[in-house]
């Protein structure tokens, strides 16, 4: 009787182990569909600005045991289409690291770019074709743009930044006479969903382009969760103004912001101004939209399969953002008034 | 009397053996020295470059080629590690110093791969921040990590622990050709047109409108 119950209970563990293997890996027999964006800066020398351009890859894993045919397309909107000043590039040029990828390319033997088919405009809006694509099977191909998004200055509204429902609210105050400076940053989620690896820095120019010092730093003070480096003038960095010059960088990190959550970044200096000067601030702003899904996203993917096929969905949105403030600080040393 | 043919025939092939196997080396070149002096191969210890990159995405192995002939140019030792050479154990053996002979100094490390905050890709694998610290050839060397993210820690702390002179990481991800190609530039900028680390930097990022990618640790 016993081994009989030891019999039942190893074949049960036995289904048990089957059907959780079955269920890990149902993924295999599907096409799997990742799609991901990642809104960066470029800065413009010319104009001293920051835009923001958008990396867009479509990663399509075909796991099943025949060939599937399809045909993608992505629809732009015929104003971000700037050739003139803008680069859309493709294919292996518009290829962001580290290389998108999907949990589910176990199988994959090997994935292509594949390069554009045509571009042609319809409306409002261009249209970047890839045509009929084949994949066979255990294959992947990956397609993939970079284009205009948007002007970096579209992110500050009312003199804060709104990057997604991201509010960024700031303060700064300068006491000439104490030479103290004071930022206080309150970022709050304002979106309905949660982001993750959330970085927020602020780099402060210590020196000008010339390498002369603005200020010596005498005292810092922050927000028990800031972290900073740069305070003995071996840092540098671009100071939104086209050169690379030491400086000061506070940071948060955090893993997770939960909607309507808050999180702040005070920094309060207790300096002596060396040279008058404006200081500008640049920032840095990253994070990821968690369960982003295609209404997320710029330019989703429009796929269109011959047969039927039984696809599965995963996108990403990240933003990579580096933008310059346009309220300066005003360093004034005491003997100067001006 | 047909034995003793036999035995002269065997003394003859004996002879033309050994006749044979004493001109050899000869014949191929391979002469003992003339004299019993002892004899040391031309060596100059010296500053040693290494360029290192795992992958071969977008530009990585071309420019790697071209700062390699920057280096070179300079008459610096250059060595690279490229694919599947790039391994953990022998990037370590440069970052180690453990040259033979010993008294080589490792001066410039230029590294174009995949990395993240946390570390950098090798072909076999991961080496994790802490995996870079007390690394004798990072010392008073000028490091370019061309890889996403290497400009924040912990992977930052842990370079700038060992007192590089310069260390240049990225402080985002980067975008493949034009990253590589600044990376390219700063060493040109650096070794044949003598500007200072911060200016090559400068000028590399502009030419690819790549300012703000990477940022710049300097040992005052």
């Amino acid at each position: 009787m016993k081994r009989t119950k030891e019999i039942i209970t190893l074949n049960l563990l036995f289904f048990i182990i089957i059907f959780a293997y079955y269920n890990s890996t149902s993924s295999e027999d599907s096409i799997v569909i990742t799609e991901r964006e990642i809104y960066r800066s470029i800065y413009d020398s010319q104009s001293l600005t920051n835009n923001i351009v958008v990396y867009h890859e479509t990663l399509i894993l075909n796991n099943q045991k025949n060939k599937c045919v399809l045909s993608i397309k992505n629809y732009i909107p015929k104003d971000k289409y700037v050739v003139s000043e803008f680069f859309p590039a493709f294919g292996n040029s518009a290829i962001m690291n580290p290389p998108i990828k999907s949990e589910k390319d176990r199988i994959i033997e090997s994935i292509s770019v594949i390069p554009i088919k045509r571009i042609c405009e319809e409306r409002n809006k261009m249209i970047f074709d890839w045509g009929e694509i084949e994949i066979k099977p255990r294959r992947g191909i990956i397609a993939s743009f970079v284009n205009f998004f948007s002007y970096g200055s579209s992110f500050w509204t009312e003199g804060d930044l709104d990057i997604s429902k991201i509010n960024i609210f700031r303060e700064a105050t300068i006491n000439k006479e104490n030479e103290k400076i004071r930022l206080d940053y309150i970022i709050q989620n304002n979106s309905s969903k949660k982001i993750s690896n959330f970085l927020f820095s602020v780099f402060i120019p210590l020196a000008n382009s010339k390498g002369e010092k603005i200020l010596d730093i005498m005292e810092i003070k922050t927000s028990p969760h800031a972290k900073y480096y740069g305070e003995d003038y071996k840092y540098s960095f671009t100071d939104g103004q086209g050169n690379l010059v030491k400086g000061i960088t506070f940071y948060i990190d955090l893993e997770n912001l939960s909607p309507k959550d808050l999180t702040s970044l005070n920094i309060s200096l207790k300096c002596q101004f060396l040279k008058s000067y404006n200081i500008f601030p640049s920032y840095k702003v990253k994070f990821s939209l968690n369960g982003s899904e295609k209404g997320d996203m710029f330019s989703p993917s429009s796929t269109e399969f011959l047969q039927e096929k039984k696809i599965e969905y995963i996108s990403i949105v990240e933003y990579d953002l580096f933008l310059q403030e346009h309220s300066p600080l005003q360093i004034q040393t005491m003997g100067d008034s001006s | 009397m047909k034995a003793i043919i036999v035995s002269a025939r065997k003394i003859c092939a004996s002879l033309a053996i050994l006749v044979l196997l004493s001109t050899a080396p000869y014949l191929y070149g391979i002469s003992e020295p003339t004299h019993k002096e002892s004899f040391e191969p031309l060596y100059i210890p010296g500053p040693v470059a290494l360029a290192t990159s795992p992958t071969d995405q977008g530009d990585a192995i071309s420019v790697t080629q071209r700062i390699m002939n920057y280096w070179f140019s300079s008459g610096i030792k250059s060595y690279s590690l490229t694919r599947s050479s790039s391994t953990k154990s022998n990037v370590l053996q440069y970052l180690n110093e453990e040259f033979t002979p010993p008294d080589d100094e490792l001066i410039y490390w230029n590294n174009i791969g995949h990395g993240d905050k946390y570390g950098l890709y090798f072909y076999d694998g991961k080496m994790y921040y802490y995996e870079f610290e007390n690394k004798s050839g990072i010392t008073n060397s000028i490091i370019f990590i061309n890889s996403c993210y290497s400009f924040e820690n912990p992977l930052k702390n842990s370079m700038v622990s060992n007192h590089p002179d310069v260390y240049i990481g990225a402080t985002t991800a980067l975008p493949q050709y034009t990253s590589e190609n600044a990376c390219g530039n700063f060493w040109k900028y650096y070794i044949k047109d003598g500007m200072s680390p911060s200016q090559a930097l400068e000028q590399a990022m502009e030419d690819y409108g790549l300012e703000g990618y990477f940022g710049l640790y300097e040992e005052n």
